[in-house]
């Protein structure tokens, strides 16, 4: 069955409803702030994710739409293929997902299968399904079962923990992986081909470390829009276009003076993922800027590289496993409560501490389960740093974005 | 109690006595300072080898489907919410956060009037990484409360395809094998002494006669009309998914077994007037499991086949449990059968996927026959949710066969309402004639 898309037209009309409700001060600084040509580029680039990918298959290129952080991009592009990281999209209601996923379940992924089933996908050549949360998994296996037995497809397990047999299990996945991709495409993954591969996606990482760097200023150099937008754009665009894009971003704003002379207060934002500027802008027009992150997007898909290892597929699976930090998986327990939550979050002090965060946002995407048992001992945690939270909780639609403005106005005048 | 089935098998009734001595066994277990632990199901290859180290085991999944079902989660479910977790988190995770809560504000003394006595104190908390989040992520949230040792036991989930590539039953039962070694490792470290193997060698022999005889019973159960429902099994359920080790067990599901093929050959039904026969998903409304009684009664409506996920009795090959390695290996080719072998020849014959989550029913509807399906969907469970729709979708289009959805949870009764349930499901009736009509043309 296949439906209308919500085009360029109709959501660029949601996006002026949105418009018409922000305040007319947060409007004029917005567009007043000269914005640079290459985060144009990266703006542009998100507004028009699909068109996009369609140009560049234009020249023969295969696409795969990927679920999650877990699919290894770089045996992806080793074969030639742009990885395409699955979104939703906040602007369009779900309709068509209805048909296959009940409404108590997470909108983001709804509306991920909505997109799907609305022709969204239409471009991808195949899907990459992991199990990342419930939700992922169960909508990576409809998906693939949905795209027709002409299509490429792979569901890797990921393991839960981080025991020594889960990562020969997740290794031997990512060796069937890659074998299945040497078979759909007829190229073989050379391991040289391979490193190749892993030190261009590290220098991607490396670059985005070194925007979100920008961010430690004050005021920061890039907002948490802008941000997004280049985020969004790079699991949209080749890994060399995309190193290119950031690293004009960076000459352009690294020596931005920008926004308004007043410290606004400085946050972060924890939690399930935000992969639409509409819940960064809502928070940024609260008065405050979001500098720092911790969200599939953002930053758990940017802070650690892959280690070149002799063998790559060693490098790669640690990466994969080991290094992103995701509640979705376990990590051993430790003795004591404030033990564990250390060693679950003490990452996060380090982002308080070096980002002069003043408060943290804990968002939560309603039925996101994976987050909602961390709430109450992330919040602990956050607090124990001595830094004020606010939890967030939204149903991932433009409606109900509006009524969250008011406590976010609070918030960050309690905390300014 | 108002909520509570009267079940058609005498074995049915008698299943309660066996959750009690669960409970209780655990609670004498702590009065005597031996060892506990709070599991997950583990589709029993950990119960096995806690068993075999002389752990008693509770189940906080049953504990929260027993306080619903006396009507008793309230009281814990607030709890939990007041520590802020969503309350749309699992209902039977939010009964353990609040019950846990308790237990760390009176100094772990258990609740004098918590239902079934109450869950012991635990020594270790055994999560798993397989079926939904919760199954491990509430485990870790228990460490608010309760500074106890938590294992996550792994258990493959491969997608169809990918389960069917050459060599990946082999790796994943050594995959498995190697999990309860390492957690074979971890008791012992904790308890300080070790795995008695004879002891496990002999539960395991009374866990495979009882799975066995079990599996028989769920092969009469196809009979038409169907000698067993659902809610004789989910009384049932407790011994045999619980307490498979247990040498009561072995007693009460041979008498089940008996009771069952008498019904069989004298062709009688457990209800009279069995005019439609059909399939639940996934977890039931345990605090108003009546609704089946009322649905046979009002309708005649059997409910022959119930959620695939407590079906673990799936006898693996002979031949591959005579060619297991080791004892941990032939445990582990039950636990791999029903989350994999089971289904896969089938998922991968139709397309479908997920497997396991939906090929399944597509069996179950054909080995049973089955005219409908009454899906329940669960304000605090999506894991179960997730892949209805799709299943309902597949059950149609392949099978001709009908689904009607009911909202509800399988915890809190505050949001079931059970004559719309039933109303519902009265109207649905036409709608399986028109299917049947048409699987009769096809």
């Amino acid at each position: 069955m296949r439906a209308n898309k919500c085009g360029e037209n109709e959501r660029n009309a949601l996006r002026d409803v949105v418009r018409f409700l922000t305040p007319k001060r947060e409007m004029e600084n917005m567009e007043n702030k000269v914005m640079k040509k290459s985060l144009q580029k990266a703006k542009n680039i998100y507004l028009n994710r699909f068109s996009c990918i369609e140009e560049q298959k234009l020249s023969g290129k295969r696409a795969l739409s990927c679920f999650g952080c877990y699919a290894p991009v770089e045996l992806i592009t080793a074969v030639d293929i742009l990885p395409v990281r699955i979104l939703g999209n906040l602007d369009e209601p779900i309709t068509d997902g209805g048909q296959y996923l009940p409404p108590i379940m997470c909108n983001y992924i709804r509306s991920c299968l909505d997109c799907k089933l609305k022709g969204h996908y239409d471009f991808q050549d195949g899907v990459v399904g992991c199990h990342g949360c419930d939700g992922v998994e169960r909508v990576s296996q409809i998906w693939a079962n949905l795209s027709g037995e002409d299509k490429f497809s792979f569901f890797i397990d990921v393991p839960h923990t981080l025991h020594d047999s889960a990562f020969d299990y997740f290794r031997k996945q990512l060796q069937e992986f890659r074998a299945a991709l040497e078979k759909y495409t007829g190229k073989e993954i050379s391991d040289e081909r391979l490193i190749h591969e892993i030190n261009l996606h590290n220098e991607t990482r490396f670059l985005v470390r070194e925007l979100y760097e920008l961010r430690k200023s004050q005021p920061p150099k890039i907002s948490g829009v802008e941000m997004l937008y280049l985020l969004v754009a790079l699991m949209t665009i080749s890994a060399e276009e995309g190193n290119k894009l950031i690293k004009e971003v960076i000459d352009e704003v690294k020596d931005r003076t920008v926004g308004s002379k007043q410290e606004r207060p400085r946050l972060l934002v924890w939690g399930s993922i935000t992969d639409n500027m509409e819940v960064i802008q809502l928070i940024e027009d609260s008065g405050a800027d979001v500098v720092i992150d911790d969200t599939a997007v953002g930053t758990r898909s940017y802070w650690e590289d892959v280690k070149v290892t002799q063998d790559p597929m060693d490098g790669i699976t640690e990466r994969y496993l080991k290094k992103i930090v995701c509640p979705r998986t376990f990590r051993e327990a430790k003795s004591t409560y404030e033990d564990d939550c250390e060693s679950r979050f003490g990452y996060l002090k380090e982002f308080l501490k070096s980002w002069d965060v003043n408060g943290a946002i804990l968002y939560l995407i309603r039925n996101c389960d994976i987050h909602g048992y961390e709430l109450p001992i992330v919040k602990d945690y956050i607090s124990s740093c001595d830094i004020p939270t606010l939890v967030l909780e939204h149903d991932y639609t433009i409606s109900s974005l509006a009524p969250l403005r008011t406590r976010l106005e609070a918030f960050v005048e309690m905390i300014g | 109690m108002e909520g509570i089935s009267k079940k058609t098998l005498e074995s049915a009734r008698k299943a309660g006595y066996l959750g009690k001595k669960m409970y209780k066994q655990a609670l004498t277990a702590e009065e005597e300072g031996r060892p506990t632990a709070w599991a997950m199901v583990n589709f029993a290859h950990a119960d096995l080898i806690l068993k075999a180290m002389g752990v008693e085991i509770v189940y906080p999944e049953n504990w929260g489907a027993y306080c619903a079902s006396r009507r008793r989660a309230e009281e814990y479910l607030e709890n939990s919410d007041s520590e802020g977790f969503p309350t749309s988190l699992c209902g039977y995770a939010r009964v353990t956060l609040g019950y846990a809560k308790m237990l760390a504000e009176s100094n772990f003394a258990v609740p004098e009037n918590a239902p079934g006595g109450g869950m012991a104190r635990p020594v270790v908390l055994l999560s798993s990484g397989v079926i939904c989040d919760a199954r491990f992520k509430w485990f870790q949230a228990l460490k608010r409360y309760m500074d106890v040792p938590i294992y996550t036991l792994e258990i493959p989930n491969p997608g169809v395809r990918e389960a069917s590539v050459e060599g990946g039953k082999r790796y994943n039962i050594r995959y498995m094998a190697q999990e309860c070694r390492s957690f074979i490792k971890f008791m012992e470290e904790r308890l300080g002494r070790k795995l008695d193997w004879d002891k496990l060698r002999e539960l395991v022999g009374i866990f495979e006669e009882n799975l066995r005889t079990w599996h028989a019973v769920d092969q009469l159960r196809k009979a038409v009309p169907s000698p067993m429902l659902a809610q004789d099994f989910y009384s049932c359920m407790l011994p045999l998914f619980y307490m498979s080790t247990d040498p009561e067990t072995t007693d009460f599901v041979k008498e089940l077994y008996r009771e069952v093929k008498e019904r069989v050959d004298k062709s009688v039904g457990a209800i009279e007037n069995e005019k439609y026969r059909m399939m639940f998903g996934e977890i039931p409304p345990w605090h108003s499991m009546s609704l089946f009684d009322d649905l046979a009664s009002e309708y005649g409506i059997a409910v022959v086949t119930e959620g695939y996920i407590y079906h673990f009795n799936i006898p693996p090959a002979e031949e591959e449990l005579e060619n297991a390695s080791d004892i941990i290996e032939r445990i582990c080719y039950w636990t791999y059968n029903h989350f994999v072998e089971k289904w896969r020849l089938n998922a991968l014959k139709m397309n479908v996927e997920p497997g396991y989550f939906v090929q399944p029913y597509l069996d179950m509807a054909q080995e049973y026959n089955i005219d409908g399906a009454i899906f329940h969907t669960l304000l605090s469970c999506r894991p179960a949710c997730y892949t209805m729709l799709h299943t309902a979708n597949l059950l149609r289009e392949k099978l001709n066969i009908p689904s009607i959805f009911i909202e509800g949870d399988m915890v809190d009764l505050r949001v079931f309402n059970e004559q719309e349930a039933k109303d519902r499901i009265g109207a649905f009736l036409d709608t399986m004639d028109h299917y049947k009509e048409l699987r009769k043309n096809v």
